[in-house]
C-alpha cells in the first residue's frame, strides 16, 4: 500500500471541499422593533390526540400580572371532545371556579388580548408544538422567517398570523406577522414615519432551561431539577378517555410550567444582564449578551470594509475540531486524557481577547519572518508562551505531502469527512499558522510557504465596561486589564476549589457560579465566532463567493447570513491550535514509544503497546501530561492535560485502573474496565445512534445483561447494551459478528422519531393530509417517523415514513414511501437487529485500514487534490437528509 | 376582568410602540404621560426622520418655532441643508430647555420664597 520512493501510501485523487464565504451585505437584516414591557403573563398548555393528527383536545391556561394569578381556566375544542367529555370539563371548571370556553374564545379574549394587544410574555413547555395546535391552517411564512411556517389563529382578519422558524432541537423563532390593518395613523404613513408591528413576547421555558442550564430537559426533569413546588404529574391517559384526573394534570402542567419559568428567570436576573429574557435562545446569546454587556461592538461593524477576497481566504483555513480513530476494533489499554477548557485555552494562549476587544484588525505580508519561524520551530518552543501569540497568521503554500486537515468525500455517497491526510496539490491553498507547524511536527517535513498574512489586532474599543460574570460582585471582569478567557477559567478554578470545602447550601450556589462561568467561558470562546445561519430561499439566488482563488458567483437555494459576532479569523485560529495541541500530544506520544487509540476535539486516549509493562505505559502517559503543565496560562498552574475520572477506580476513586478502549471510528468508541473477565463500561458513545427511537428502556431491561455501573450522561441504556455486546464479542474473539438477539424488542421494526419542522419536512404527507382539514391532517410539529427500508434493493430508493402514532406497531401499518406515495409493508422495514448489524464495523474511510473488515492501526491517506469543490455551512439538519 | 381597565393599558402599549421607548417622557419638560406625548421631527420633518419625544404643549411650541426656519431651497433637500435644519430644530430644543429650567428654578424659589432671609 505505499509508495516506497517516498514512504507515503498511493495517493487517492480526491477533489477536496473548503469553506467559502458568501458576502451577503445587500441583505437587510431583520431589525427589532423597540422592547416594551408588560406587566402580563399568558401561560398554556395543549392536551392532544395521540393518533397521527395530534389535534388539541383541550388545553388549560393561566393570566398573571406581575406575577400574582389574576384569572385561570380550561378551554377546548368540541370537535374532538364528546358530550360527556364536555361536560366533565364543565363540571371541572365549576368546581374549582376557573375560565371555561371554546378554543377560538380562549384565542380571541386570553392570547390575543394579553399577548398582543397589551404584549403580554406568552410562555409555554415547547410552545411550537402548542401554538400550531391552536391555528386553523398553516402556510410558508416569508420574509426573515423563510423556511419556517405562519399560522392564522383567528378568523378575524385584524389578528395577525403567528409565524414560527425551527432553528434546532432546542428552540424556534417566534413572533406575530404583521396584521392585515393599518397599525399607523394616515398621518404618520405620510411622513414614512412607520410604527413597529407588535412582534409579541414568546417564552419557550424548554429554549430557556437549555441555555441557562446548559442541558435539554423534558418538564418533568426539570420541575425536579429546579425544585419548583408543583412537580409534574405523572399520567398514563394521553389519548384515553377524559377524567378528572387527566384535567388535574393538565392544569397543574401550566403551574409547573410556570414555577419552572419563574426559577429560571431568578437565575437570569442573577446574572445582571441587560438583553431581555424572552431574546435567551440558546448558550450562545448569554455569551453574546456578555459581549453586549461589556459595550463590544461587533468586527463587522467595527471594521464593515474588510475586504471580502481575504475574508474568503481566511474562511477557507476553517476546519472543525479533530476527530480520528487511530486503533480500529481492537481492544486497547489506554490512559485516557483531556485538555483543561480547550478552546478559552487556545484563545488565552494566543491573546485572541485583545481582538474581541478591539477596533477592527490590520494585517500584513510576513512571508520571511513566518517561513523563519516554520524552519527554526521545534516542540519544545510551544513551553514559550511568545510562540502561541505569533500564531495569528494564515499561510499560502502548495502542499506537498504535507500533514494537513482534509475535507473530502472519501467514499462516493458517504458526505464529507475531515480527516488529517498528507495532502498533496498544484493549486496553492491557504492553512492557518498552526496547522503548519503541526505539520512539520508530525513529518519533520518543513512546509514551504508562498505567503503569509500576520493579523494584529486594533486599539481597543473606547467606553467598554467591566462586568460581573454570573452576577458575583467577586467575578468582575474589566476588559481592558483582564482576558476574559483566562479570568473566567481561574475563577471557575478558584470556585470549584471553593466547592469542596464548602456547606451543601453554599455548594449549591457556587455550582450555578461554576456553571455560569463555564457557559460564558465556553459560549464566547468559539461558536459565536463562526455562527452561520442558513436561510431556506424559495427559489435560486445569485450570490458572490469568496474563496483561496477569489471570487466567483453561484445560484444556491440556502443562503448564508453570518452572525452579529461572525469572526472568521478567531474562529479558524480557535480550532487551528486546538488541533495543534493535540498534534502536540501525537508527537509526545510518538516520542514516548507509546500509541494511541482515537482522539476528539480536547481528548486523546494514549494507549500501551504490546509487550510494554503496565508500570512504564503509566509512568511515561503521566509523563506526556505533566509536560503541559508548563503550557496551563492560569494562575496557579496544575494540569493542563489531565487524566480522565474514567481511569480510576469505581471503588477507590485515588487509584488507578486498568482502562480499556474499543474504537469503531470518529466518535464511536467505548472505554471500560474488566472484572473477572467481564466489562464494566465507563462510557459509551450515543454517536451514530442518536437518531434512533429507543428500543426499550430501564423498565423492561434486558434480562441477563449488567446493569451500568456508571451515569451514562446523553447515552441510553440500549446504547450501553449494544456496546456491552460488541466488547463480548471481541474478547470472545468474534468481533466482526455480535450478538443482536439481546433483547426481543430488537426485533421489531427501527424507527426515528422527528417532528414535522419544516415545510419541507411536512409535505412528505402532501398525500396523505390532501382533503383534510387542518384539524384532521398531519400537522406541523407533529411528530413523524422514519423508517428504513429492508432489502437491499429497495433500501437505495425507498423512504419509508410514517406519521406519529403512540402505538408503534400501529404507526408501522401507515408506512409509506414519500418519494412514491406506495405503502410499506411490515416485513420489508428493517428491525433494530438489522439497522445495527454493521455499527461494530462502521468504516472509518477517511484512512486507510479503516474499511469494515478491517481491525488495527489506521494510517493517514495521501489525498492528491484535483479539484476543489466550495462549500457552505454544513447541513446539520439530518431529518432533512431523509 | 376589567376590560375598560384593559382597553387602556392597550392604547397605553400601542402609544409605546409608536413613541419607541418602553418609559417614554417629555425631553423638555419631563412629562410621562403617555396620552400627553408625541414624537417630534428635530429637524422638520421635511428634513431628516430623526424624533425625539415631547409632550403635546412642548411639541406645539417647538413645531410652531420650526415655522420661523428658513425655507427649503431644493427638494429634495441636500445633506447641508438637512444638516442645518437638525442643528436650527436642536438648538430650539436646548432655548426651550432653557426656558423651562428657569422656569423651574423661578418656582423653586418662589416655594422657598417665605423661608428665605432676604439678603440685605
Amino acid at each position: 500500500m505505499t509508495n516506497s520512493n517516498l514512504d507515503l501510501p498511493h495517493p487517492d485523487y480526491l477533489s477536496i471541499a473548503i469553506r467559502t464565504y458568501a458576502d451577503h451585505r445587500q441583505q437587510k437584516p431583520f431589525s427589532a422593533p423597540p422592547y416594551i414591557s408588560s406587566k402580563y403573563s399568558l401561560i398554556f398548555d395543549c392536551e392532544t390526540t395521540t393518533d397521527e393528527t395530534q389535534s388539541l383536545r383541550f388545553g388549560a391556561f393561566q393570566i398573571r400580572e406581575n406575577g400574582e394569578l389574576i384569572e385561570q381556566g380550561v378551554f377546548y375544542d368540541d370537535q374532538t371532545l364528546d358530550g360527556n367529555e364536555l361536560e366533565l370539563l364543565k363540571t371541572y371548571a365549576a368546581t374549582y371556579g376557573v375560565a371555561h370556553l371554546p378554543v377560538d374564545v380562549f384565542v380571541e379574549n386570553y392570547l390575543y388580548k394579553f399577548g398582543y394587544d397589551l404584549g403580554a410574555a406568552i410562555v409555554g413547555f415547547n410552545l411550537p408544538f402548542d401554538l400550531s395546535r391552536l391555528a386553523k391552517d398553516w402556510g410558508i411564512a416569508r420574509r426573515s422567517m423563510k423556511g419556517g411556517f405562519t399560522f392564522p389563529l383567528s378568523d378575524d382578519k385584524r389578528r395577525p398570523n403567528i409565524a414560527i422558524k425551527h432553528l434546532s432541537s432546542r428552540m424556534s423563532l417566534m413572533r406575530f406577522v404583521g396584521p392585515f390593518v393599518q397599525s399607523t395613523g394616515r398621518g404618520m404613513r405620510r411622513r414614512k414615519a412607520l410604527v413597529p408591528f407588535e412582534r409579541g413576547t414568546f417564552i419557550d421555558v424548554r429554549t430557556l432551561a437549555a441555555a441557562l442550564l446548559s442541558k435539554s430537559f423534558s418538564l418533568g426533569k426539570l420541575s425536579e431539577h429546579l425544585q419548583v413546588e408543583h412537580q409534574k404529574l405523572e399520567t398514563d391517559e394521553h389519548g384515553g378517555p377524559l377524567t378528572e384526573d387527566y384535567i388535574r394534570y393538565a392544569v397543574q402542567d401550566v403551574q409547573t410550567t410556570w414555577e419552572c419559568f419563574v426559577a429560571l428567570r431568578k437565575k437570569y436576573d442573577e446574572l445582571k444582564l441587560s438583553t431581555p429574557i424572552h431574546k435567551i435562545m440558546s448558550e450562545a446569546s448569554l455569551g453574546k449578551a456578555y459581549l453586549s454587556q461589556m459595550g463590544i461592538k461587533p468586527w463587522r461593524q467595527c471594521q464593515p470594509d474588510f475586504p471580502p477576497e481575504l475574508i474568503g481566504k481566511i474562511f477557507s483555513t476553517y476546519y472543525g475540531g479533530r476527530s480520528e480513530v487511530h486503533i480500529r476494533r481492537k481492544i486497547q489499554r489506554v490512559m485516557y486524557c483531556d485538555f483543561l477548557s480547550m478552546y478559552p485555552t487556545v484563545c488565552t494562549k494566543m491573546g485572541l481577547w485583545k481582538f474581541v476587544i478591539a477596533e477592527g484588525m490590520t494585517w500584513r505580508d510576513g512571508t520571511d519572518e513566518i517561513q523563519q519561524l516554520i524552519d527554526g520551530i521545534n516542540v519544545d518552543d510551544f513551553r514559550n508562551p511568545e510562540t502561541w501569540k505569533r500564531l495569528t497568521a494564515i499561510v499560502r503554500l502548495k502542499p506537498e505531502a504535507n500533514l494537513f486537515p482534509v475535507r473530502a468525500e472519501y467514499v462516493e455517497g458517504a458526505g464529507t469527512s475531515i480527516g488529517l491526510n498528507h495532502l498533496s496539490s498544484e493549486r496553492p491553498l491557504y492553512f492557518t499558522l498552526a496547522d503548519c507547524v503541526a505539520s512539520k511536527l508530525l513529518t519533520g517535513k518543513t512546509p514551504q510557504i508562498e505567503e503569509a498574512i500576520i493579523f494584529e489586532a486594533g486599539p481597543p474599543q473606547v467606553g467598554l465596561q467591566p462586568v460581573e460574570i454570573g452576577g458575583q460582585a467577586d467575578c468582575l471582569v474589566d476588559p481592558y486589564n483582564d482576558d476574559f478567557y483566562k479570568k473566567l477559567i481561574e475563577l471557575r478554578q478558584t470556585i470549584k476549589a471553593r466547592m469542596k470545602r464548602a456547606s451543601s447550601v453554599e455548594a449549591w450556589q457556587l455550582d450555578a457560579a461554576q456553571l455560569a462561568l463555564k457557559i460564558a467561558a465556553n459560549a464566547t470562546s468559539y461558536g459565536i465566532f463562526v455562527e452561520i445561519n442558513v436561510r431556506d430561499e424559495l427559489k435560486n439566488k445569485e450570490v458572490t463567493c469568496y474563496g483561496p482563488e477569489g471570487s466567483f458567483t453561484a445560484k444556491t437555494r440556502k443562503t448564508e447570513q453570518p452572525g452579529r459576532y461572525f469572526h472568521p479569523l478567531l474562529a479558524t485560529l480557535i480550532t487551528g491550535a486546538a488541533r495543534l495541541l493535540l498534534a502536540l500530544v501525537e508527537y509526545k506520544v510518538k516520542d514516548a514509544g507509546l500509541d494511541w487509540a482515537l482522539c476528539d476535539t480536547d481528548s486523546m486516549a494514549i494507549a500501551r503497546p504490546e509487550g510494554m509493562e503496565e508500570a512504564e505505559f503509566i509512568r511515561k502517559a503521566k509523563t506526556i501530561c505533566t509536560w503541559f503543565d508548563d503550557l496551563n496560562p492560569y494562575q496557579g498552574g496544575g494540569p493542563l492535560l489531565k487524566i480522565e475520572d474514567d481511569n480510576y477506580s469505581l471503588d477507590d476513586p485515588k487509584s488507578l485502573a486498568e482502562l480499556y478502549c474499543l474504537a469503531v471510528s470518529s466518535k464511536r468508541y467505548v472505554l471500560f474496565n474488566t472484572v473477572d473477565g467481564k466489562p464494566v463500561i465507563r462510557k459509551v458513545s450515543a454517536h451514530g445512534l442518536g437518531h434512533l427511537l429507543e428500543p426499550y428502556n430501564e423498565k423492561n431491561p434486558a434480562k441477563n445483561l449488567a446493569k451500568p455501573k456508571v451515569d451514562l450522561k446523553e447515552a441510553r441504556l440500549w446504547h450501553h447494551d449494544l456496546w456491552y455486546q460488541i466488547i463480548i464479542a471481541e474478547l470472545e474473539g468474534h468481533g466482526a459478528q455480535i450478538d443482536l438477539t439481546w433483547h426481543a424488542a430488537l426485533k421489531k421494526p427501527a424507527m426515528s422519531q422527528y417532528r414535522a419542522s419544516s415545510p419541507d419536512l411536512l409535505a412528505w404527507f402532501k398525500s396523505c393530509n390532501a382533503g383534510k382539514k387542518y384539524r384532521d391532517a398531519v400537522k406541523p410539529f407533529n411528530f413523524l417517523l422514519t423508517q428504513i427500508a429492508g432489502s437491499d434493493v429497495l433500501k437505495s430508493s425507498v423512504k419509508a415514513v410514517a406519521p406519529y402514532d403512540k402505538d408503534h406497531d400501529r404507526a408501522i401499518q401507515k408506512a409509506f414511501d414519500r418519494i412514491t406515495g406506495m405503502k410499506i409493508n411490515r416485513r420489508d422495514l428493517q428491525s433494530f437487529a438489522q439497522a445495527l448489524m454493521q455499527y461494530h464495523i462502521h468504516p472509518e474511510a477517511k484512512f486507510h485500514g479503516g474499511d469494515f473488515v478491517d481491525q488495527g492501526p489506521t494510517s493517514c491517506r495521501h489525498v492528491h487534490a484535483i479539484g476543489i469543490q466550495h462549500i457552505g455551512k454544513e447541513a446539520d439538519r439530518l431529518e432533512e437528509r431523509w | 376582568m376589567d376590560t375598560t381597565k384593559l382597553a387602556r393599558e392597550a392604547r397605553e402599549r400601542a402609544a409605546k410602540r409608536r413613541l419607541g421607548s418602553d418609559s417614554p417622557c417629555c425631553a423638555t419638560c419631563g412629562c410621562s404621560d403617555w396620552k400627553c406625548l408625541e414624537a417630534h421631527h428635530i429637524a422638520g420633518r421635511a428634513y431628516d426622520p430623526t424624533t425625539d419625544i415631547e409632550c403635546r404643549n412642548c411639541h406645539r411650541i417647538l413645531s410652531d418655532w420650526q415655522k420661523d426656519h428658513p425655507k427649503q431651497t431644493i427638494n429634495p433637500p441636500s445633506f447641508e441643508e438637512g444638516l442645518a435644519h437638525f442643528l436650527l430644530g436642536m438648538a430650539d430644543l436646548f432655548e426651550l430647555l432653557v426656558g423651562k429650567l428657569r422656569e423651574f428654578a423661578d418656582k423653586l424659589l418662589e416655594k422657598l420664597q417665605p423661608t428665605l432671609e432676604p439678603q440685605s
